[in-house]
């Protein structure tokens, strides 16, 4: 579609005064979906972020020739990745190419430039950050629910972008990563709702092109096979994995949309069992929510609490419920000071609910419940694990500390 | 006077009309219990949903209002089934039935399966096929048991709700036989908690998805059976199976949170129950024909055998 002069400058001004009012993420917004033109790019975690990351990209044509330019920086010479899955979406509608390329061998702690491909069209020069395998303090964004509010959606992307920027400012922590809780978007089998959060994602890119890896949690409203062909996960996985986020951060993903008290129990009850006595900080994310702020408990309740309880989870966070919720530490379905704290209930853009306070876990001021479009800033080190709620605009809503549990030897 | 409406007093006849107005009226109950007590429904979320992805967008002081006022109104309806079934109640227990189901459809909040074979669109659709039995209860009591209309009752409006009610039951085993045999992972739970309830021992969930996969195709072939024969025993396997799925929730979630979830079942144990009464009725009818052949059975009466 070509554009008037008039609106060219129109959309060239708004563009500049983002750029000037500190939104330049938005420049990076939107890059146009036509024939092999990358777009709606993404950088997943799924295993070993200090070695590994898949980098995705779509295209409305098929093309042939999808590759990664990948440069570590200080080095002179980029090297080339292929995409090595390539294919279009299962949905009839819209046309959508999709392109992984899994980027392996890298080294801890190093930032990665990176530049997309395809069919001799490229996208801008990015870069990233691989995790560290140093004992060092580490952030992690926690949010949930974009599925509808798309406008929110796209200034909480906005501000998660200035989130991190700010968290590679000396002295800050850096924030790593956003695991995302689930339910991404309303009809997990609609390809265009898919891809306008895909375009809409690309506004968690920072002004100086620093991609935003997403550690994915499959919601209720994400049915479908299309998750898995967005974040590069094997076609019938079953979406439960784990992630080391540094030496002693180890982070569950769980899936609450298939079965919860099946293989996926036998997996958490050998990974948590496994996982606790080797790190620091272990914690949980996954959508529906065991001690809900508004919905109804789930058969997680059941099934996995008492195995976050036998292995002193430090901390789960939690969607679904489109409100902010910070419970009291539990254990045995009562309030315990050597309980599990759960947080979370999602607001990456959803229109908010009301907290339902009187429930037992939600009784103030052991708890803290409260409404709005908000992410959480998890912050990782050697005695504390400092959790924050930052609200849409800035405002800090919520900061609560944790202390280490255990001793750990590598201390 | 034909031969149905002469055994409209009889006891099969009560206790087909009986066990329908315990169905509804459990129904109710159950309904009202999740509208007022644990207020999160596919319902509520409806009217809360945004509009551009298929809600109503009110606010949630106006929907949880409205929900609870639907709520209380049920119950109410469920309890004055039981005395004087009539269009004024047994209308709005079924629109309120339909209309969680339409909810459903809107918000995409029925059909957690990937399933290579149906479209998106119709699996939006299973919500209205899967709660097909809750809102045909209350219609078939309607025109089976009206309170206020002239007795005794015409064979064709006879007919006419025994075939309602047999092809909802049909369409709701089946949909739920597809669901099952897909594999659906709350039923795979349901297994799986029942075997650790019931029998103290975990069962696993390759287990759990081979009874799911037998258990989903015995619904369908069901399902196909009782709109395709007269066989009894295939409607009580219905009422039975019926029990057993609705009392899973109970198993599974407890009692407390699993009640209102089994009653609101209650017309999947209802409906195939009043339907095999029916035959039983039409059976015995036919047996006194055959022994006093001066009574035989009307048009109606036969088509529906």
């Amino acid at each position: 579609m070509r554009l008037s002069p008039l609106l060219n400058l129109v959309l060239s001004l708004i563009t500049l005064t983002c750029w000037s009012a500190g939104l330049s993420s938005t420049v990076w917004a939107d890059a146009e979906l036509e024939g092999t033109n990358p777009a709606q790019w993404r950088l997943i975690w799924h295993d070993d972020p200090a070695t590994s990351a898949t980098l995705s990209w779509n295209t409305a044509e098929a093309g042939k020739v999808h590759r990664v330019q990948l440069r570590a920086e200080g080095a002179e010479e980029a090297t080339i990745v292929d995409a090595t899955r390539n294919d279009r979406y299962s949905a009839q509608s819209p046309q959508l190419y999709y392109h992984h390329a899994r980027l392996t061998d890298l080294t801890p702690a190093t930032k990665y430039h990176v530049e997309i491909e395809s069919d001799g069209r490229s996208s801008p020069l990015m870069v990233f950050v691989t995790a560290p395998v140093e004992d060092v303090p580490i952030s992690i964004l926690f949010g949930a629910d974009s599925r509808s509010g798309l406008k929110e959606r796209r200034e909480m992307n906005a501000m998660l972008a200035q989130l991190v920027a700010e968290s590679y400012q000396p002295d800050k922590v850096p924030i790593l990563a956003l695991a995302h809780g689930g339910d991404f978007i309303v009809r997990g089998s609609r390809l265009d709702q898919w891809s306008q959060w895909m375009s809409d994602h690309e506004l968690t890119v920072g002004a100086n092109g620093r991609l935003l890896p997403i550690i994915p949690a499959r919601g209720n409203h994400d049915k479908g096979k299309l998750f898995n062909q967005v974040f590069d996960f094997p076609a019938k996985d079953k979406n439960y994995y784990a992630v080391d986020l540094g030496p002693q951060v180890r982070l569950v993903t769980l899936n609450t949309e298939t079965s919860i008290a099946g293989k996926q129990l036998d997996w958490l009850k050998a990974e948590l069992a496994a996982s606790r006595p080797k790190y620091r900080w272990l914690f949980a994310q996954y959508h529906r929510p065991a001690f809900p702020a508004v919905k109804n408990p789930q058969t997680n309740l059941i099934y996995w609490v008492p195995q976050f309880e036998e292995y002193d989870v430090d901390l789960v966070c939690e969607g679904d419920g489109h409100v902010i919720k910070r419970t009291p530490p539990i254990r045995d379905n009562r309030i315990d000071p050597t309980g599990v704290v759960y947080v979370g209930e999602g607001g990456l853009g959803v229109k908010q609910r009301t907290p339902k306070e009187g429930r037992w876990y939600l009784q103030q001021p052991q708890a803290k419940l409260g409404r709005g479009h908000h992410v959480q800033v998890l912050t990782f080190d050697r005695e504390k694990l400092n959790y924050r709620v930052v609200l849409m605009g800035g405002k800090v809503f919520d900061h609560h500390e944790l202390s280490v549990r255990l001793p750990n030897d590598a201390d | 006077m034909t031969v149905l409406a002469a055994n409209q007093n009889s006891r099969l006849w009560i206790a087909m009309i009986w066990v329908l107005r315990i169905s509804v009226a459990l129904e109710c109950l159950g309904t009202w219990d999740w509208f007022t007590r644990w207020e999160e429904t596919p319902f509520l979320h409806w009217l809360l949903d945004p509009t551009d992805i298929g809600g109503l967008n009110w606010s949630e002081a106006t929907a949880l209002a409205v929900q609870q006022t639907v709520g209380w109104l049920t119950l109410l309806a469920g309890l004055i089934t039981l005395v004087r079934p009539c269009v004024g109640v047994l209308g709005p227990v079924a629109l309120v039935q339909l209309l969680i189901a339409v909810a459903m459809w809107r918000i995409d909040d029925g059909f957690s399966l990937e399933s290579e074979w149906l479209t998106p669109q119709t699996t939006a659709l299973f919500p209205l096929a899967t709660h097909m039995a809750r809102f045909a209860a209350p219609l078939g009591l309607l025109l089976l048991d009206p309170w206020r209309v002239e007795r005794p009752l015409t064979g064709r409006r006879v007919a006419l709700a025994i075939s309602g009610l047999r092809w909802a039951a049909a369409i709701t085993f089946f949909a739920h036989g597809i669901e099952a045999w897909q594999l659906n992972p709350e039923f795979v739970d349901y297994w799986i908690g029942a075997s650790e309830r019931i029998f103290g021992t975990r069962m696993s969930q390759p287990t759990a998805e081979w009874l799911l996969t037998f258990t989903g195709g015995a619904d369908i072939l069901v399902a196909i059976a009782c709109v395709s024969t007269r066989w009894r025993a295939v409607w009580w396997w219905m009422a039975f199976w019926g029990a057993v799925t609705a009392l899973s929730r109970i198993v599974s979630f407890g009692l407390d949170i699993g009640w209102s979830a089994t009653l609101i079942r209650a017309p999947h144990v209802g409906v195939p129950l009043a339907v095999v009464l029916y035959w039983h009725l039409v059976g015995w009818i036919r047996a006194e024909s055959t022994a006093e052949p001066a009574i035989a059975p009307d048009k109606d009466e036969e088509s529906e055998d």
